[in-house]
């Protein structure tokens, strides 16, 4: 999608850290941003701050977890902004999940909010954005939100893996969306970041309270070390997907030899299997 | 894990398909099975099945998308069988999930059954099998191995949205059982993801145990023809037997699709290369 000037781009999550970084490079090209995330101040601080750089932004509040709400939203982007014609599925929490029955609230939640925002937002948006390309003949174009582990990087053990799972959820839908949308002008990518300075790791101040309510805890020590990138970084990485029409779009080229690895030990097995008669 | 014959083995979603074609390669090799499944009467005709070759079975049912219901069939198997050596994760469902509101209840209905169903069995089970296993020690090898069954559709190029949620699940599956290996490294407790591609099973009449709450009940043509040689569950359950005795961590049956794995994973790695090329 070449022609971004004066369309307009709902960025979920982004009130703060990639979201923001996206928003921020989406203005830059003379988009009209629609910020929004759960905390509707987070949301108004970023609004604001494109807004005070000359772009036109605007702030909503949508819990993704919530299928209304998110339908709610789309029918206020229709009548506010015409429609959507970039759409950033980037709202994600992570929280520790270790085994056992303890951890299913955390499994819960970040199930409902990492997978199925994104399946609440694909249902109410892309009907709307492939009627809005038809009648244009129109580009547009989907960004989701998965992580450098929804490249198959195997992980150190179970601590994380509702996290983790559902990140390769959002692969596979991002693979499948592109399949379905090939053709109707609507582009998909699927964003693989490494580590970046973000507040994820603070996303337990919103888990909600049926789930157990705010939880804080420490990021995993093993993940210092890596090289953390700036969001804005990400930001116009995402920005390059959106106008390659990418289907995925890395920020960390230095860490392949990771997806390498979990890649050649799938690839092994089914050598291993011709090799082996049953 | 090499020494089977004696010992328990639970198979989830035991009553048909890929799970009674490994509750027969086990029971083959003198494992006492529990054929656990959402049909009664399903996992019972397969337990008379087993009984009437010779093998030591029973019938359970469980629905693993309630994780009171998981737990509960974990303390009977405890009290009943003292306990289980070999845990297969076998039960799932697929279904359609066209683009629009219309389809949620589908994709809830699929992601509890295929992803929060093996978060329910690995809750409940692995810490009372990793308990058993550190109790056994040596005398008894303290072994003890988890099967997951995936399929190959998480891993092949997407073509559509349709099945979406079945193939988001599986890859998610993927990720978990990864993670699960890693994390029950050095317990004695081994972990395999078994990938099948086409096998002759019900799987694509999953509609028939959707829930009254999810809609209920559903038919369901699968789009076109299945993909490639489709092959019998006893070849899959021989599979499985392989995978436990050896440790596999990935287990494939058929080894002829490597082709169009590799190439939606090489797509995934070109774009480290791009990413590289094209710095931002």
């Amino acid at each position: 999608m070449r022609d971004l000037d004066g369309r307009v781009a709902l960025v979920s999550g982004g009130g703060s850290g990639i979201g923001r970084g996206i928003a921020i490079a989406l203005a830059g090209e003379g988009m009209r941003v629609v910020v929004a995330d759960i905390e509707a101040e987070a949301a108004e601080a970023v609004a604001a701050e494109l807004a005070a750089s000359g772009a036109e932004a605007s702030a909503e509040v949508v819990d993704v977890s919530d299928v209304a709400a998110v339908q709610a939203l789309a029918d206020r982007c229709d009548e506010r902004y015409g429609g959507v014609d970039v759409l950033c599925n980037n709202a994600g929490v992570v929280g520790q999940t270790p085994i056992g029955p303890g951890s299913l609230d955390s499994w819960r939640w970040i199930v409902d909010v990492n997978l199925f925002g994104v399946v609440h937002a694909i249902n109410a948006f892309v009907p709307r954005m492939l009627a809005r390309v038809g009648e244009t003949g129109g580009e547009a174009h989907i960004v989701n939100t998965s992580s450098l582990g929804g490249g198959l990087i195997a992980g150190d053990g179970w601590e994380i893996t509702a996290y983790r799972a559902s990140k390769f959820a959002i692969v596979a839908m991002s693979r499948d969306l592109r399949g379905e949308l090939a053709g109707s002008g609507i582009g998909v990518s699927v964003l693989c970041p490494g580590g970046v300075e973000t507040r994820i790791w603070q996303a337990g101040r919103n888990r909600p309270t049926e789930r157990g309510g705010p939880e804080t805890w420490e990021r995993p020590s093993r993940l210092e070390g890596e090289r953390v990138i700036g969001p804005l970084e990400v930001g116009r990485r995402v920005l390059h997907a959106i106008r390659e029409n990418e289907l995925y779009a890395i920020t960390h080229p230095e860490r392949k030899f990771q997806v390498e690895a979990g890649t050649q030990e799938l690839l092994d097995a089914f050598d291993q299997a011709a090799n082996v008669a049953v | 894990m090499q020494e089977l014959a004696g010992r328990v083995a639970l198979i989830i979603g035991g009553g048909g398909g890929i799970g009674r074609g490994i509750a027969l390669a086990l029971a083959g090799e003198g494992m006492r099975i529990v054929a656990a499944d959402i049909e009664t009467d399903s996992a019972e005709a397969v337990a008379a099945e087993l009984a009437a070759a010779g093998a030591e079975a029973s019938a359970e049912t469980v629905d693993v998308s309630d994780a009171g219901a998981v737990e509960a069939l974990a303390e009977r198997c405890f009290e009943r069988h003292g306990g289980v050596d070999v845990l297969c994760n076998n039960a799932g469902v697929v279904g359609p999930t066209r683009l629009g509101p219309a389809s949620l209840d589908n994709w809830r209905w699929i992601v509890d059954v295929n992803v929060l169903g093996v978060v329910h069995v690995v809750n409940a089970f692995v810490p009372r099998m990793l308990a058993r296993v550190g109790e056994a020690g040596g005398e008894r090898g303290g072994e003890a191995h988890i099967v997951t069954a995936s399929s190959i559709a998480g891993l092949i190029p997407g073509l559509g949205w349709e099945i979406s949620a079945y193939r988001a699940s599986q890859l998610a599956i993927v990720g978990m059982t990864r993670d699960l290996r890693n994390e029950l490294a050095g317990s004695g407790i081994g972990v395999t993801l078994l990938c099948p591609g086409a096998v002759s099973t019900r799987m694509w009449q999953a509609g028939r145990n959707r829930p009254a709450e999810r809609g209920g009940p559903e038919e369901y043509r699968r789009p076109g023809a299945l993909d490639g040689r489709v092959i019998d569950p006893l070849e899959v359950g021989r599979r499985a037997l392989h995978a436990i005795r050896e440790n596999e961590l990935y287990t494939m049956t058929h080894p002829e699709r490597r082709d169009v794995v590799e190439a939606a994973l090489r797509e995934q790695l070109d774009a480290f290369d791009r990413a590289a090329e094209t710095p931002v």
